[in-house]
């Protein structure tokens, strides 16, 4: 069951700098139940496309916004603001990159979770207090009822970070939406924060977006991926396709970067040469033409649409099309990757 | 905009298929405009202090050429032209001493230009060198240096500025002495907190890792780039020198005769709201206001283009 | 919390002490002594006089006296007025000088933070200029400047309001307005950078994406964190107010301690202008030690952790 359906969504941003075309005609969906990871460096869009499903960005800062973003059968485009704030916490509920700045600092953890409840329940402010303990209870706080009556500098990042896994929770959302939740966190953190998502979600049944740019992470969590460039998704599909068939060279580039047990001391640390178009320019072709080893003249002049690349698998690759030759790297690379291990994931990843 | 082309329509031919090395403008590299030029070029969108900037050059160079361009002294009196509203023989009026208003206003203009310029001159000069040493040298020094600074900083600078006059006398050098006596804390602590800042910056460490002595990076890293806001400050203490002097006229401690600023015109004005002849007053007081107002809005302005966060 | 207060108290006792001093060394800094100017009185009464008012003896004495009368709450004698005991003077302007500062405090504090929210609220756009242009013409003409602009135009010309004096409800009107308006626009000024910043800050928007209501995000988060910063400057725009309040009073004829304290410059009356200049340290001081127990207060910051971060 297809919970959100983002439908080629383009998106312009007004800065003191001119407009910045954040998206380019962004296409995803999250089923129920499901986590879907949205991979792509920073600047990619990733964050603008979220923050765009919850309506944050106020009215003078859109230049202009077409596409449809279809929730619960609504679109949530269309939606009038007060059904939109109802929506917000309750219905999809996201969790920021930094604890730290993401919770008032002059107000108690208690209440901003209390707050969150208040704002869609009719229950007493007790009763919210109450249950804001219980939900920092749930998400792995030890003595709850002390923390709940703490500042945010009083709590480490991770507690802090549960704290705000908590807020999120508190009306039972269908959809969770972790923008980089473990980015400003330490690696330890990390991994206990990721298991309270996953453990979560089986509990609650909801449907997770886990934003993140590193792909270690991915590949621990991720039912589903969608590699992000430029405002576009490139390349989308179940995560062991992603890993053992990836079908764009971006995808392939990220790949590359990861340094795996295997690598030797002596190997350099592969890089993707060049950097991210700027946003505020046009972009006629494929945005990643200039830093792709295997461009044809195609890539310049037209916009490559998605390609099938296998069942659920897309890739928005002109070597997809039938006219491209077929490449060695390409093979090389699928062939090396394959012959995955029994969790469906390619060989060499810890 | 983006050039699209509809998805399922596409079919290019099969030439464009073949493999093309990068065009030659692969690397997009954003060449970030010279630091100064970015400030100025964002100073310069801000009208309100191109205004100002404008009017700050207007005001000094009327001052400079503006008792000139009538054929009366500032002091001359003509007691038949007593009190004459402003016409076409005296553009600003008279007042009951038959002086030309205008005339006044001018030389008027370059005390009281003078007294806020040499002010803010002074307390900088106090300032940087107290602040710079204090940040600078840092430790014990620095604490009792800045104790001192929060304990004078405790005394209103009006306050201090009068019991300064009046231990020193009247004078046009005593005032700008009074003003200065305190008003370099202000600036102090500022430098004082840039030189603590930028000491900790990596460059200046690594600088003197390579053996550089202290003076020549304090005078050519740290002072540059400590300039900005210290050149803020220098241009907002233009409008509280003046408005001080202005203030200390009203008193009775502005500069003596026969010197007059536009304090004392204002306060010596003062009882023409009684008496009609408002255009003595109203002179005076405008510049006064509208010196304040441009180097306000100047200040402002300089103070936004070099705020590094590029927020409007 | 208590940490921090008592180390601000302190130093604020330790400011007054020298400010005092720093007083009193500038008044007997002055050439001549203050009969120097009564020709009429013979030399026996002018060694009488002086003698009166301790102004034989050394000058260590004389400060030794000075701060042990402080230390009573006695101000000592005028030189000049018909009322001979300062602290009696005092006590009869005092009240009027903080009735009409504290009009212009408040006229200042609902106004500016009222200006600086509507602006911040419509940023870059028509409430936005308004108010900011308001705010600028507020903090560069000068309060006495526009103290003369609001007598020519409601008092002689309209009429509707007393030219001076103090009486009604009425005089207050002109003073309070001429002395409230500068710190009213560099509040609204602060309120709207404040406001700025904390909009555009992150919890903000996680507020929002809780589902919070507009009115409860701008009131509860952004505008309860933003007038932090505009209590820390709450000590000293009430200095302004008062350094203001000497003019303002002496324009209107108010008989507070601030003209007052304008008259006995002008007279050099010696006694007068040291106190004058206590007094207001201590109120000054005092503000501040109560705006640093109010921002203490509702910092949390500084409530645990006693420090600011």
């Amino acid at each position: 069951m297809t919970l959100l359906e983002i439908d080629n969504l383009h998106l312009g941003l007004r800065t003191a700098d001119g407009i910045v075309h954040a998206l380019h005609g962004v296409t995803l969906h999250v089923d129920e139940g499901e986590m879907l990871a949205v991979v792509g460096e920073s600047g990619c869009g990733k964050t603008v496309t979220m923050q765009t499903v919850l309506g944050l960005f106020s009215a003078r800062e859109i230049a202009y916004r077409q596409g449809r973003i279809g929730f619960a059968g609504r679109d949530l485009l269309e939606l009038p603001e007060d059904e939109m704030r109802r929506l917000r916490g309750s219905q999809i509920a996201m969790v920021f990159q930094d604890p730290m700045t993401a919770l008032n600092p002059t107000l108690t953890i208690g209440h901003q979770i209390g707050e969150a409840i208040l704002a869609h329940r009719r229950v007493s402010r007790a009763a919210a207090m109450r249950q804001a303990v219980a939900l920092l209870s749930q998400v792995g706080v030890p003595q709850p009822e002390m923390r709940a009556a703490q500042y945010p500098f009083q709590l480490s990042g991770g507690l802090r970070q549960r704290a705000v896994i908590a807020s999120a929770l508190a009306c039972g959302p269908r959809l969770l939406i972790a923008d980089e939740p473990t980015t400003a966190l330490d690696v330890t953190i990390q991994a206990q924060i990721l298991a309270l998502l996953r453990s979560l979600q089986r509990q609650y049944g909801m449907a997770i977006i886990l934003v993140t740019h590193d792909l270690g992470v991915v590949a621990e969590m991720a039912d589903r991926v969608a590699v992000m460039y430029a405002g576009r998704i490139v390349e989308e599909g179940p995560i062991d396709a992603i890993f053992s068939r990836p079908s764009h060279p971006y995808t392939w580039g990220l790949l590359e970067c990861l340094p795996r047990l295997t690598t030797l001391r002596s190997q350099k640390l592969r890089t993707i040469e060049g950097a991210p178009p700027d946003l505020a320019g046009p972009l006629p072709g494929c945005a990643f033409a200039d830093r792709c080893a295997h461009a044809m003249s195609v890539c310049w002049e037209y916009l490559p649409p998605m390609f099938d690349a296998g069942t659920k698998h897309q890739s928005a690759c002109w070597l997809l099309h039938p006219h491209a030759a077929p490449i060695a790297e390409a093979t090389r690379l699928r062939q090396s990757a394959s012959a995955p291990d029994e969790k469906g994931l390619p060989r060499g990843r810890a | 905009m983006s050039v699209e082309r509809a998805h399922e329509t596409l079919d290019p031919p099969a030439e464009v298929f073949r493999p093309r090395a990068h065009g030659p403008a692969a690397k997009t590299v954003v060449v970030a405009p010279g630091r100064r030029r970015e400030i100025v070029r964002r100073l310069g969108q801000n009208r309100l202090a191109v205004a100002g900037f404008w009017i700050i050059v207007a005001l000094v160079f009327m001052a400079i050429i503006g008792p000139s361009l009538v054929p009366y002294a500032y002091d001359e009196q003509n007691l038949l032209e007593a009190n004459e509203p402003p016409s076409g023989r005296h553009w600003f009026g008279t007042d009951d001493f038959g002086r030309d208003v205008f005339a006044r206003t001018w030389t008027g203009a370059r005390i009281s230009l003078f007294v806020g310029f040499t002010a803010a001159f002074l307390d900088l000069v106090v300032g940087v060198v107290y602040g710079g040493i204090s940040g600078y040298v840092g430790g014990t020094t620095d604490d009792v240096m800045m104790r001192v600074v929060d304990l004078l900083y405790g005394l209103p600078h009006l306050l201090s500025t009068v019991l300064f006059m009046v231990v020193l006398g009247p004078g046009l050098f005593t005032i700008i002495v009074a003003m200065v006596a305190t008003g370099w804390l202000g600036m102090a602590r500022l430098v004082r907190g840039q030189v603590l800042q930028l000491k900790e910056l990596e460059y200046v460490q690594a600088a003197h890792a390579l053996g550089i002595p202290s003076r020549r990076v304090l005078a050519r890293h740290l002072i540059p780039n400590a300039m900005g806001p210290i050149l803020v400050n220098l241009t907002l203490t233009v409008p509280a020198a003046i408005f001080t002097e202005a203030a200390l006229s009203f008193l009775g401690l502005g500069v003596p005769l026969p010197l007059a600023s536009w304090g004392t015109m204002t306060a010596q004005s003062l009882v023409t709201i009684l008496t009609g002849d408002t255009w003595r007053l109203f002179f005076p007081a405008f510049f006064i206001s509208l010196t304040m107002f441009a180097f306000n809005a100047f200040g402002d302005g300089l103070r936004d283009a070099l705020d590094p966060r590029l927020r409007r | 919390m208590t940490a921090y207060l008592a180390r601000r108290f302190l130093l604020s006792l330790l400011t007054l002490w020298v400010i005092i001093t720093l007083t009193f060394v500038l008044m007997h800094a002055i050439p001549g002594d203050p009969f120097m100017s009564e020709a009429r009185i013979s030399p026996q009464a002018m060694e009488n006089l002086r003698r009166y008012y301790g102004l034989d003896r050394p000058l260590l004495v004389q400060y030794g006296r000075y701060l042990a009368n402080l230390a009573r709450g006695d101000l000592g004698r005028s030189l000049r007025s018909e009322v001979r005991d300062i602290n009696q003077i005092i006590a009869d302007g005092l009240p009027i000088s903080a009735l009409l500062g504290a009009e212009a405090l408040i006229v200042a504090v609902l106004g500016g933070i009222t200006l600086g929210v509507l602006a911040a609220l419509g940023h870059n756009r028509v409430p936005d200029y308004l108010s900011m242009g308001t705010a600028i013409v507020g903090i560069s003409v000068p309060g006495f400047i526009l103290a003369t602009l609001l007598i020519d135009v409601f008092a002689v010309r309209l009429g509707i309001l007393p030219v001076a004096t103090w009486g009604t409800w009425k005089h207050t009107v002109m003073p309070a307005f001429s002395l409230a308006l500068a710190p009213l626009a560099y509040l609204a000024r602060l309120t709207r950078s404040s406001m700025l910043e904390e909009l555009g800050q992150d919890y903000v928007k996680a507020a929002v994406a809780r589902g919070l209501s507009r009115p409860r995000v701008i009131v509860g988060h952004a505008l309860r964190n933003a007038l932090l910063p505009v209590i820390t400057v709450l000590g000293p725009l009430t200095a302004g107010i008062l350094t203001g309040s000497f003019i303002i009073e002496y324009i209107f004829g108010i008989p507070g301690i601030g003209k007052i304290f304008v008259l006995s410059i002008s007279d050099r009356d010696y006694p007068l202008i040291l106190s004058g200049a206590v007094v207001y340290s201590v109120l000054l001081l005092a503000t501040n030690f109560l705006v640093d127990v109010a921002y203490s207060l509702v910092d949390p910051r500084i409530r645990v952790l006693g420090r600011a971060r």
